[in-house]
Formats: C-alpha cells, sequence, structure tokens
C-alpha cells in the first residue's frame, strides 16, 4: 500500500513537471515572445557545438595565432612527454606529474584555465607569483633533512660553496648568449633567474624566478627539475674526467657523533647568520631552517610530522600544477626556451666540476683527505648527488661508504643556493627600484 | 652586459664562500662549547 502512494506521488510530480516545462517550451516558440534562454535552430545549434569543440579551435584557432592552434598541440605533447618521464622512468614523479598534467590543462583551448578567471591561473597568482609554494616545499625539506654529517665535518660546507660557480658562470653564459644569438634577450635580472638552475634546488630556482621574472618560470622550472632528475646521467662522466681511480679510492675518516644540542642550535645560528649578512635571503633560509628546527628540537613532533608529510605533498601538488600552468604555447615555444634548457645543463655541469675542483684543491692541503667524489654532492639535489658519488666510489672500491660523506656538501648546497639566490634577489631592489 | 655578469658573479661567490666559512667558524666554535654535553649525551646512549 506505502509502495503505491509513493508510486503515485512520483507519477503526480512527474505530470507536474512535465506540464510545467511543456508550457515553459510553448512559450518560447513565439518569436515575439522570446527569452534570453531560447534556442537557435538545431542547425545553428550544431553548428554552434562544432566551433565549440577542441578539434575546431585548434585547426581554426579564434585568434589565428598558430600559437593557439598547433603550438597548443606542441604543449600537449610536452606535457604527455612529462608525464611519460615521470610515470615510467620515474624521474621526479611527484612534481613532473602535476608540471605534467597542469601542462596539458592548461592548454586546454576555449576554456584558458590559466588566464584570469581560470582555477590554475589562482593557484599560480595565490601560491606561486607570490612565493609562498616554493618557501612551504623548503619548509618540508628542512623538515626532512639530517645536518648531521656537515656538523660533523663541517669543512665539506666549502664543497657546497664551490659548486654555486655553475650559477654565477651560467649568469654570464646567458649575457654572452644574448649578444651573440639573434632571438634570444636576457636582461640581468631573466639571466639571474636562469642561472639559478645551477644550484639543482627546484623550490629555490621557483622562488627567485617568481621574484625577478615570472614570465619564465615554466622553462626553468621544467629545466630545473628535469636536469636534477638527470642528475645520474649528468654527473658520472664529468665526475670521471676530472679524477682518477686512485682518488676515486679514497676513504675518508668516519664521521663523529653530533649532539642533539648541536643540531638543535644549528638551524637558529644559519638564520641569524642570514639575518645578520643576508637579509635577502632570509625567507628562503628562514623557512628551511624553521622546518629543521621543528625536526630537530623533539617538542613540536606533531608540527614536524605534517610539515614533512601532508603539507609538503599538498603544496607539491598545487605547485606542480601551478608550474604546469606557465607552460602555455605562447610562454614556452620560442628560442629563448631552447636557450634556457641549454644553460640549464651547462650549469649543472659547471656546478658538478667545481666542486670536483674544489675537493681536489682541498687534498693540497695537510690534514684529512677528501674523496673529490663528494664535491660533485655540492649541487643540492637532495640527496640524488650524494647517492651518486656514494655508487661512484663503490664502482672504485666496493668497501668504500661515501653517501653520509656526501651529504654534508649536499646540505651545504641547499644552504649555499639559498645564499646564491639571495644575492641575485638583491638586483629586484637594484635594477627595478 | 657581460661585464655587469662578472661583477655580479664576482661578488655573488665571494658572498657565497665568506657566508659558508663563517658558519663553518660559528659550526666548529659552537662544537667545541658543547663538548662536554654531547660527551655526556654520547655516555648516555652507550649506557
Amino acid at each position: 500500500m506505502k509502495k503505491k502512494i509513493l508510486i503515485a506521488v512520483f507519477v503526480l510530480a512527474s505530470l507536474c513537471i512535465l506540464m510545467g516545462s511543456s508550457s515553459y517550451s510553448g512559450a518560447t516558440n513565439n518569436p515575439s515572445e522570446a527569452t534570453p534562454y531560447s534556442l537557435p535552430s538545431f542547425g545553428r545549434l550544431a553548428s554552434n557545438f562544432a566551433e565549440s569543440t577542441g578539434i575546431f579551435s585548434l585547426i581554426s584557432p579564434e585568434t589565428g595565432e598558430w600559437v593557439d592552434g598547433i603550438g597548443r598541440v606542441i604543449m600537449v605533447v610536452v606535457g604527455l612527454v612529462l608525464l611519460y618521464l615521470a610515470i615510467s622512468k620515474q624521474f621526479e614523479p611527484l612534481l613532473l606529474v602535476p608540471i605534467g598534467f597542469g601542462a596539458i590543462m592548461t592548454n586546454v583551448p576555449i576554456v584558458n584555465m590559466s588566464d584570469p578567471g581560470g582555477v590554475l591561473y589562482y593557484i599560480y597568482a595565490v601560491g606561486i607569483k607570490t612565493g609562498i609554494f616554493p618557501l612551504m616545499i623548503f619548509m618540508g625539506v628542512g623538515a626532512m633533512t639530517d645536518f648531521g654529517p656537515m656538523l660533523a665535518n663541517p669543512k665539506t660546507a666549502i664543497l657546497g660553496a664551490a659548486a654555486q660557480f655553475g650559477i654565477f658562470s651560467t649568469l654570464i653564459g646567458a649575457l654572452i648568449l644574448t649578444d651573440l644569438v639573434p632571438g634570444i634577450q636576457f636582461n640581468i635580472l631573466e639571466a639571474s633567474s636562469i642561472a639559478i638552475i645551477g644550484g639543482a634546488d627546484g623550490p629555490t630556482a621557483i622562488f627567485l624566478s617568481s621574484q625577478l621574472s615570472p614570465h619564465l618560470i615554466g622553462p626553468i622550472a621544467v629545466a630545473a627539475y628535469s636536469y636534477m632528475a638527470l642528475v645520474p646521467i649528468i654527473q658520472p662522466p664529468i665526475v670521471k674526467l676530472l679524477t682518477n681511480t686512485e682518488e676515486r679510492k679514497i676513504r675518508m675518516q668516519q664521521l663523529r657523533y653530533v649532539g642533539k644540542i648541536e643540531k638543535i642550535i644549528f638551524p637558529i645560528s644559519v638564520f641569524l647568520l642570514s639575518l645578520l649578512l643576508l637579509p635577502s635571503a632570509a625567507p628562503l633560509i628562514g623557512f628551511f631552517m624553521f622546518g629543521n628546527l621543528m625536526k630537530e628540537c623533539g617538542v613540536v613532533n606533531r608540527l614536524s610530522d605534517t610539515t614533512q608529510n601532508a603539507l609538503i605533498n599538498i603544496v607539491t601538488i598545487l605547485l606542480g600544477l601551478g608550474v604546469g600552468a606557465q607552460l602555455s604555447a605562447g610562454q614556452f615555444l620560442n628560442i629563448s626556451t631552447l636557450g634556457i634548457l641549454m644553460l640549464g645543463v651547462v650549469a649543472f655541469s659547471i656546478g658538478t666540476a667545481s666542486g670536483v675542483i674544489m675537493a681536489k684543491l682541498m687534498n693540497l692541503f695537510p690534514g684529512s683527505k677528501v674523496n673529490p667524489l663528494i664535491g660533485s654532492a655540492g649541487v643540492s639535489a637532495v640527496p640524488m648527488a650524494a647517492r651518486v658519488s656514494q655508487k661512484m666510489g663503490m664502482q672504485a672500491d666496493p668497501r668504500n661508504m661515501l653517501l653520509m660523506h656526501a651529504m654534508g656538501p649536499n646540505v651545504a648546497g641547499v644552504i649555499g643556493s639559498a645564499v646564491a639566490a639571495g644575492i641575485l634577489l638583491t638586483l629586484k631592489g637594484i635594477v627595478v627600484g | 652586459m657581460i661585464t655587469e655578469g662578472l661583477k655580479l658573479a664576482l661578488l655573488g661567490m665571494s658572498v657565497v664562500f665568506i657566508f659558508l666559512l663563517i658558519l663553518i667558524g660559528v659550526v666548529s666554535v659552537s662544537t667545541n662549547i658543547l663538548k662536554p654535553i654531547v660527551e655526556k649525551e654520547k655516555e648516555s646512549k652507550k649506557k
């Protein structure tokens, strides 16, 4: 009985809706009473729909510009290549998956997701243009970093400093390209943003370019993360070229025990040092050291856990999509991008070579010897560069464990690249202001 | 432009080295000052 009543109510309600809709459509049949909701003829409707498809827009873009047609197709392919590298080759998948997908989304025709009003635009404007996302990532990285190896053997920090030569030599390289190659025009701010790729530190590269030349964020981020993923391919030939087998066999002294109090004082001292010497680097170093202090102090484990897991994961997704949003055809498909990709690999190579050469120079002085392989770890890229040193060390001597020794210059390189970014950031005031 | 780059590179590398050398100094000094506390911590961990 109850079921029958329910069916009756449902049928009545459906009839009411149908009647209502038919009276409404009846009203629209009369052209004189047409409302803004009236539809054109079926033919016109079908034609409008055809024009609103992606295929039509890609073949015949509204603007008539090639970048809005075939350019978008090329960028979708670039996005797919990034996804392939991330999923199949596992090259920096945490970032290349969101960047690759963001690149495809931003090149969807008609909806223009990265234009003002689009969702990707707001992700970019809120988190990347302001520099918030890279700093949040830096905080998470800080919470995951152990400075113990560097504190146990502080002189390895010099290797982290030497590797920053890659940044500054690339800066000069970018300016030389501007002079020599027609079509490439980098001003000093753009050259500085490109040069930071040599720091092998994604968040620093994104932060600096968001401050100095936001229009280059896309290619710079792609170059930085791609080359970071390619560290195991780029570094070994350079290191082998600069070292002999005997040098690669050098065994380093076992690292001493580092106390908890030392690990707590360290982030505070580094931040105070940046506050006194280089306030422009304070945002990067500050967030990095804040994350590390949360980890080491041991009284805010919940915050530390959130920072190194949930928070960094959320921000990574948004940062990746925001960077992907900058990979629109108009911004990416030009000769400058080729220049950036080329300069990026040069920056990495020079940074690697500088670290190795510095380690060899250090061995000229009396005292405990340094295996030059750990010099290449000075180019941040934590912990990939340190793993490369370890692997190469084991190839020369299977019982030579270099990983912890290489972590010293590796984390010093992160501080070094943040300092270099701080120096380049001071240009903003000088050149623009 | 290239001269500007050279100036910036010289300044930049100097500051990076100075910053990290001072940091090494600070770490070395704090290591020496904190040595007794760290030794005690190490001993208590061994026990």
